[in-house]
């Protein structure tokens, strides 16, 4: 009897088996790299995918954030406006479609026309210097008539030493008159949010602060 | 050998795709006897031999260098032969072309060929479990300890199963004798 634990032989016989020839061994093997290849491959391609995913993204935010967040630059989608009033001193051209002028020309209006402060009266008179004060510090509490402003805006618009206003926007006009001197009112808001209220002087040009 | 699996499975395990190549290409036919033999089809054996395969280059990482290689090798590749017959309970028995050709009348084959044969037969009569003993044994020449690591049971436990296993092949294969008691020149 041999010893249980050796190799039996002659079952070593039977049992075995031919080499896989060359050609279904290599077929295997490269199978096998394949198939444990692709979690690699897949991770790279969601890694790519995701990656030109969030470049789209990150690009159509720029363009939009770019797009809506400078409306001083007309583009080609964007929905003409009505034409504004021109710049006061008359540097842009009367039909250029912007709504604002070159800093350097000192105010310029807004998009929608500037509120009608009405008639302030004499303003060498404190009680009518304080109630212009109280009208602009209310803001719009007082109606606009657009057709008034925009009159007042073509009288500015003419006027040689509106260019002397603070730069910014115009917000709202009135007139006002200091003695026998006719002026137009203006309340001017700066880039930087403050305001500022003065008015405009005709023969010899002149601006005075009513602030 | 070993030194040499070592050094590949641990340069593969890095990600060296040419040793983990060279790895599988070395063990290819080891495995493929194994699976061969538990699964005693041709057809499901490729199977199992190329999922065995796939599983060994998918967890290579995993392979920690304590044991032989060899040693997990084998349990790969016993699991993917095992998986492979569990799939194959499942589906309809397919025609076993080789015992078909073998019944039908035709011109005698020779003894080396009958005895191939019908050890398929006599390895599919045997319980999973000694089938796989015995292979590991008789086959693949790995001692007792080692097929007690590969398939996580006592050594005592695989001494009995390779006993009774080989006691049965000897029935099936119309021995009398104890399978260790013939010469391989018999054949």
């Amino acid at each position: 009897m041999a010893d249980d634990d050796a190799r039996d032989e002659r079952l070593a016989g039977l049992l075995d088996v031919e080499p896989l020839d060359d050609l279904s061994r290599r077929r295997l093997v490269s199978n096998a790299l394949s198939a444990s290849a692709p979690p690699a491959h897949r991770t790279a391609r969601l890694v790519v995918a995701a990656a030109l995913v969030a470049a789209v993204v990150a690009g159509g935010i720029t363009y939009l954030a770019l797009r809506g967040g400078d409306s001083s630059r007309p583009t080609a989608a964007r929905v003409p406006r009505p034409p504004a009033a021109p710049p006061l001193n008359g540097a842009s051209k009367p039909d250029s479609p912007t709504t604002t002028v070159p800093a350097e020309a000192g105010s310029s209006f807004s998009a929608a026309s500037p509120r009608d402060l009405g008639d302030l009266g004499d303003l060498r008179d404190q009680a009518n210097l304080d109630r212009a004060r109280a009208l602009t510090a209310q803001n719009s509490a007082t109606a606009a008539t657009s057709t008034d402003a925009s009159a007042l805006a073509g009288r500015l618009r003419d006027s040689t030493c509106a260019a002397s206003l603070p730069g910014g926007t115009i917000v709202a006009v009135g007139t006002a008159h200091f003695g026998s001197r006719d002026a137009i009112v203006a309340e001017t808001q700066r880039p930087d949010g403050s305001r500022s209220l003065d008015a405009v002087l005709a023969d010899p040009c002149e601006v005075r602060s009513l602030n | 050998m070993r030194d040499d699996d070592a050094e590949l499975a641990e340069r593969a395990a890095r990600g060296d795709r040419r040793a983990l190549e060279m790895l599988l290409d070395r063990h290819a036919d080891r495995v493929h006897a194994l699976c061969r033999r538990v699964v005693a089809h041709p057809d499901d054996a490729l199977d199992a031999t190329q999922e065995a395969l796939i599983a060994i280059a998918r967890g290579i990482t995993r392979f920690d260098g304590r044991a032989a290689f060899t040693t997990w090798l084998y349990r790969v590749a016993t699991n993917a032969a095992l998986d492979e017959l569990r799939r194959r309970k499942r589906r309809p028995d397919p025609v076993d072309v080789t015992t078909v050709e073998r019944a039908a009348p035709g011109p005698p084959v020779d003894v080396e060929v009958g005895d191939r044969v019908d050890i398929d037969a006599a390895l599919r009569s045997l319980p999973t479990d000694f089938r796989v003993a015995v292979v590991l044994r008789d086959l693949c020449d790995l001692d007792y300890a080692v097929i007690a690591e590969v398939l996580g049971i006592p050594p005592g436990t695989v001494r009995s199963r390779i006993a009774r296993g080989r006691a049965a092949l000897a029935d099936s294969l119309g021995n009398p004798e104890a399978p260790s008691g013939r010469r391989r020149s018999d054949g």
